[in-house]
């Protein structure tokens, strides 16, 4: 029988990593997922999910890599057996191109992705703009399919998914033990976090079944990423912009980008467009916290504020916050465990 | 001057561009004739993945080399033309996997970004100790012929659907230059005993989750006679 009652809020991509890992680990606990937003509604949903990480600046650098690698580790198996399709999971190979040569030559990362090597000079030739590249093979995770087949797999384990907006940590604190805080943007109002603020990013999705290859521009705003049915191109990167609907000069501006990293972008239908925020932090907050919530002390475990790195980061922090959760047990009163 | 190219497979159809290109400003009148008993969607070229990599060592034959580097290096400049995709030209990496550690390929500088496998990527496919990874360009035949066709017809040369049964025949109608392009099916033109079928099946199937082709080789069996997958 189920005795501790863990309740995880938030179904994107690191709200179902984090459930899903919790389930599978701790079978005696009781899991259910409460969030305002299911897929296809979540800002995960529309991430290209390319897997490609960037540095924050105050967290252990062995801690980040290690986030990084059990992500990839995980996804890699998963894109290599036969539910690749299935779970939206596949190998990308391309490059990151520069238009000046990077101050990091070798980032943290690059021991983790597949084949990691400069672009040879022939390569470049391609790139008339841009003279420094880098290329390997990473892993795309389209969280559109990644997400739903991550439930099938939480609710194997008898894990209860609930579509409800949770508007305070007070109305969980009589039904659950431990709460686990992957709210994203929704930290926001959720847990009074105002170190959370939303990155806007607009792409759009184009039919272009002849490109093979991920192209990136160092800039981090100019991207073009084949996936298993369409081609993801953007994009923007807005700091404390909120508008989700789509901006028609950011259209033509990413058709114009990308049409000059590959000129056959011009030839493809645009199929949709889309707008998601990502909920961004200067470091991501992933600790735990005991909390008094209508005369209770609840444990907290927090895992948001990921950025632009959610599926790049989602199973290795979702590790993490499981080991959290592990720690919240071992210091709960007996009594709760029976 | 009259040509007369037989065969519109991928041979024929770039044999009647390259003379066009060529000689249609020097040998003025120059007029260009193609007959073949099969066109597009019918030929051997339409059923080829498209993929661009020879027999692994060219074995001295150092104008094979050299006729696959130029190919190579012309399509690769058509990747930057408006009518790329309409000529079904596109790059794709991918895998060649061996048993045993072999020799670098003979066209190792003619593809792009060529390296040997890492030890992870060996991981990924089980039985296979040594391999190598590259970009490699693709050019479709069932959508390279129709995009040549229409090249040449623009420029007005013209098409017959015949079988032709000797040379002797076209001469007698006026040809001033045979270009034999006829395949597999030279012998019945002209014996040729070096002349081999190497039949090939292929099934075609729906998985677009995959971006790399994968090649692989058994020292024991020829090319193509080891499993290998394509994606188009």
């Amino acid at each position: 029988m189920k005795s501790v009652r863990v309740v995880v809020v938030g179904a994107g991509v690191i709200g179902f990593s984090t459930a899903v890992c919790i389930a599978e680990a701790l079978p005696f606990c009781s899991v259910t997922l409460l969030a305002e937003k299911l897929s296809p509604d979540t800002t995960s949903d529309g991430a290209a999910g390319i897997l490609f990480a960037a540095q924050f600046p105050d967290i252990p650098l062995d801690r980040q890599r290690r986030w990084f690698k059990d992500s990839f580790d995980h996804l890699l198996a998963i894109a290599q057996s036969s539910h690749s399709p299935d779970a939206g999971v596949m190998l990308s190979s391309g490059c990151q191109i520069f238009k000046e040569v990077p101050a990091t030559k070798k980032p943290f990362w690059s021991e983790f992705v597949i084949g990691f090597r400069l672009m040879t000079d022939r390569e470049l030739k391609r790139f008339p703009d841009h003279k420094y590249g880098q290329a390997f093979t990473t892993i795309k995770c389209e969280c559109s399919t990644y997400l739903p087949w991550l439930e099938k797999r939480f609710r194997k384990t008898g894990g209860q998914v609930e579509q409800r907006k949770v508007n305070s940590l007070q109305e969980l604190s009589n039904g659950y033990d431990i709460i686990v805080n992957c709210s994203g943007l929704g930290s926001i109002t959720l847990v009074g976090d105002t170190e959370v603020y939303p990155v806007r990013g607009q792409v759009l999705k184009v039919e272009a079944p002849w490109l093979q290859h991920f192209i990136r521009d160092g800039d981090g705003t100019t991207y073009i990423y084949p996936g298993i049915h369409s081609v993801t191109i953007g994009g923007t990167k807005q700091e404390g912009d909120w508008r989700l609907q789509v901006d028609d000069g950011d259209t033509k501006s990413i058709l114009e980008r990308c049409s000059r990293l590959e000129p056959s972008i011009g030839k493809a239908k645009v199929a949709s467009e889309w707008v998601g925020l990502r909920p961004s932090r200067r470091n991501l907050r992933l600790e735990r916290e005991m909390m008094q919530l209508q005369g209770r002390r609840v444990p907290v475990v927090h895992n948001y504020g990921h950025g632009a790195w959610g599926v790049t980061l989602s199973w290795g922090t979702a590790l993490d916050a499981l080991g959290l959760v592990r720690q919240c047990l071992h210091e709960m009163p007996l009594r709760a465990k029976l | 001057m009259r040509v007369a190219v037989i065969g519109a497979g991928v041979i024929g159809l770039s044999t009647a561009q390259s003379i066009y290109q060529q000689y249609h400003s020097i040998a003025s009148p120059l007029t260009i004739e193609v007959y073949a008993d099969r066109f597009t969607p019918l030929t051997t070229s339409d059923g080829a993945a498209g993929f661009w990599q020879p027999y692994l060592y060219d074995n001295g034959k150092i104008q094979e080399t050299k006729w696959n580097k130029e190919t190579f290096d012309y399509l690769l400049s058509c990747l930057s033309s408006p009518e790329s995709v309409k000529m079904g030209v596109f790059l794709q990496s991918g895998y060649n996997l061996f048993t045993e550690p072999v020799p670098d390929p003979s066209f190792k500088d003619t593809v792009l970004g060529f390296r040997q496998l890492t030890e992870r990527e060996l991981q990924m496919f089980p039985g296979y100790n040594y391999g190598w990874f590259n970009t490699a360009l693709m050019v479709e035949g069932k959508t390279y012929l129709p995009w040549l066709m229409d090249w040449l017809q623009k420029r007005g040369v013209k098409f017959y659907q015949r079988k032709i049964d000797s040379f002797k025949e076209l001469a007698e109608t006026g040809a001033d230059l045979i270009i034999n392009c006829t395949g597999v099916r030279s012998g019945e033109l002209q014996p040729d005993l070096e002349l081999k079928p190497g039949r090939g099946q292929i099934v075609k199937v729906d998985a677009p989750w995959l971006k790399h082709w994968i090649l692989t080789h058994d020292r024991y069996t020829e090319s193509y006679n080891s499993p290998y997958i394509i994606p188009g």
